[in-house]
């Protein structure tokens, strides 16, 4: 008898579980379908290339996921009232069909989801992934910061004048603009490597969740510090060849550096470059008190 | 914290499952049906005929004299440029009309700060109102920068409307103020219920418009009055402010309202 009653419950729980999965999947695979298509054909907007980096932290977020799931399941199923009120807010966006609200659906669901079913322990287990895909979220935030950024550009145009000076080139900086030679160059809000700083920053957290080290906030923070300000030293140098390239007449070069596999080979120095960094920190305090936890 | 709740646990299954079936009969299974997902575009704009006009033909001042207008191609975007006359005084406006309903304003005034190579100081924000034309409608509030630019060399705007001018008085007023330098200027990006120089708050009024499929099509616009050699900008102030409510009034009559005959 009680065999008989344990089994439909056990298929009724799978049922459930695959109906939730099935209608997860089915209320956002065209929009993540969206996203990528958006981020490899580059044809959404530049507002959405910022989050490029999701190309790589979805998946990761789905695999940690997974790697989960029996720490999941194990967690008692207790609902917060929280969460039922992510879900509405979630729904509600979702709902408004409008970019920036249904993109913003999608963590607030899954962040209602985990609250819902297995209350605070839930979200908890489930921080990392919904981290990695709140931070891929694509939204208009770049387009509103980029005033912001206009300080960063005066600062890097001015490093900029300031070494090519030292290559005794005749250079004038005026505010964003550099002159050369009678050659204008501009360093755009796009230029300010914001982008850039946003993915080292990504990719940052994603070597540290993997390396474990992110259970060591001094060492995560010095991290991310570190990864901040390689991005924008590597930036200025960027710069720097550009406008180099730009006022000496070299234009091959330029177009080679700004918009063709140049730039490709430059962000890939960079992230490199932050192994290599993550993986010194992690060879060079390895004698040190270990955080137990993982 | 607030207090956790024990429940049946396909209790909270079924509810989250609930509200996914909802969102999926409501919002998704359309856009499956039809290909065609509301989030992968904004509403069009529903005045691109009217802007497009305004960008053609200019502004109609109410009071004012148009002497010339034209279009000008400043840092690879095509600005109208329009100069206006009233009681022998002068102004020339520079504006950007949107062309395109994706178009967004991107801090034009880079673009004519770093174009004009001017100084500037004296900076203030002017809080404006626009009181409505007909009965019913409310008055529109808009700030906009107002400030006191000057270059050390010639104008480079006034040079290129020189180079191309079309008549004895405004070769002559252009040759003048080309080499007389000093402008007050007032700038803002205007909108339907609105304006302001920050991008930002044209954003928001866009997006609280797309909530109800509208848009909040904009236009950017620099006013130029000149003033003495490093003179004061407070003399023209009062000057300033009637001209760029008459502007923005104008905008909204002209550019961001439907016509009657293509209301529904």
């Amino acid at each position: 008898m009680h065999i008989e009653r344990k089994i439909p419950i056990a298929i009724e729980r799978y049922l459930l579980n695959a109906a939730l999965v099935v209608a997860l999947g089915l209320l956002y695979a065209p929009l993540l379908m969206y996203w990528y298509d958006g981020w490899l054909e580059k044809s959404i907007s530049i507002e959405h290339e910022y989050f490029s980096h999701g190309l790589i932290g979805l998946p990761f977020a789905a695999y940690i996921t997974w790697t989960l799931r029996s720490q999941w399941s194990q967690l008692p199923n207790i609902s917060h009232p929280a969460g039922a009120i992510l879900l509405l807010i979630g729904g509600l966006c979702y709902g408004s069909g409008l970019s920036d609200l249904v993109n913003l659906s999608f963590p607030i669901v899954l962040a209602g989801l985990c609250l819902w079913l297995k209350g605070i322990p839930g979200l908890r287990v489930q921080k990392w992934p919904l981290i990695f895909v709140a931070l891929a979220t694509p939204t208009h935030l770049p387009y509103l910061i980029e005033p912001l950024a206009f300080p960063l550009q005066k600062f890097i145009a001015s490093v900029a004048g300031f070494i090519l000076v030292q290559f005794n080139l005749n250079v004038t900086v005026e505010q964003v603009y550099l002159f050369v030679n009678g050659q204008i160059v501009e360093v755009a809000p796009h230029c300010a490597g914001l982008k850039m700083l946003f993915t080292s920053l990504y990719v940052g957290l994603m070597l540290l969740y993997w390396t474990g080290i992110a259970s060591d906030r001094t060492k995560s923070i010095l991290f991310l510090l570190s990864a901040a300000t390689i991005s924008v030293v590597a930036n200025i140098i960027r710069n720097t060849l550009l406008t180099l390239f730009h006022g000496t007449g070299q234009d091959g070069l330029f177009h080679w550096l700004h918009d063709s596999w140049g730039g490709d080979l430059y962000s890939a120095l960079m992230l490199g470059l932050l192994v290599v960094l993550i993986n010194w920190i992690q060879n060079n305090t390895a004698n040190e008190p270990q955080a137990q936890t993982h | 914290m607030v207090a956790q709740a024990k429940l049946p646990p396909q209790w909270a299954k079924i509810t989250a499952l609930g509200l996914m079936l909802l969102l999926l009969i409501f919002a998704a299974i359309p856009g499956y049906f039809t290909g065609k997902w509301t989030w992968a575009d904004q509403p069009q704009l529903q005045t691109l005929a009217q802007l497009q006009q305004v960008r053609k033909q200019g502004l109609d001042l109410a009071g004012w004299t148009t002497l010339e207008h034209k279009l000008m191609k400043i840092r690879g975007q095509e600005w109208l440029i329009q100069t206006v006359e009233q009681n022998n005084q002068t102004a020339i406006l520079l504006m950007l009309v949107q062309k395109y309903y994706k178009d967004r304003p991107q801090i034009e005034w880079m673009d004519i700060n770093g174009f004009q190579q001017w100084k500037t100081d004296s900076h203030r924000r002017l809080r404006l109102t626009v009181e409505p034309s007909e009965n019913g409608l409310s008055s529109t509030k808009f700030t906009t920068q107002f400030f006191r630019s000057w270059t050390q060399a010639v104008n480079p705007l006034l040079s290129l409307l020189w180079k191309d001018c079309t008549s004895d008085q405004l070769c002559d007023f252009y040759q003048k103020q080309r080499l007389k330098q000093t402008y007050a200027v007032t700038q803002w990006y205007a909108w339907p219920d609105g304006g302001s120089p920050a991008a930002s708050h044209w954003f928001m009024a866009d997006r609280l418009a797309q909530l109800s499929q509208q848009r909040a099509p904009w236009v950017a616009v620099n006013v130029l009055i000149p003033i003495e050699p490093l003179g004061n900008i407070g003399e023209v102030e009062d000057f300033s402010r009637s001209l760029s409510q008459s502007i923005q009034a104008e905008l909204i009559a002209e550019a961001f309202t439907l016509n009657d005959s293509e209301k529904n």
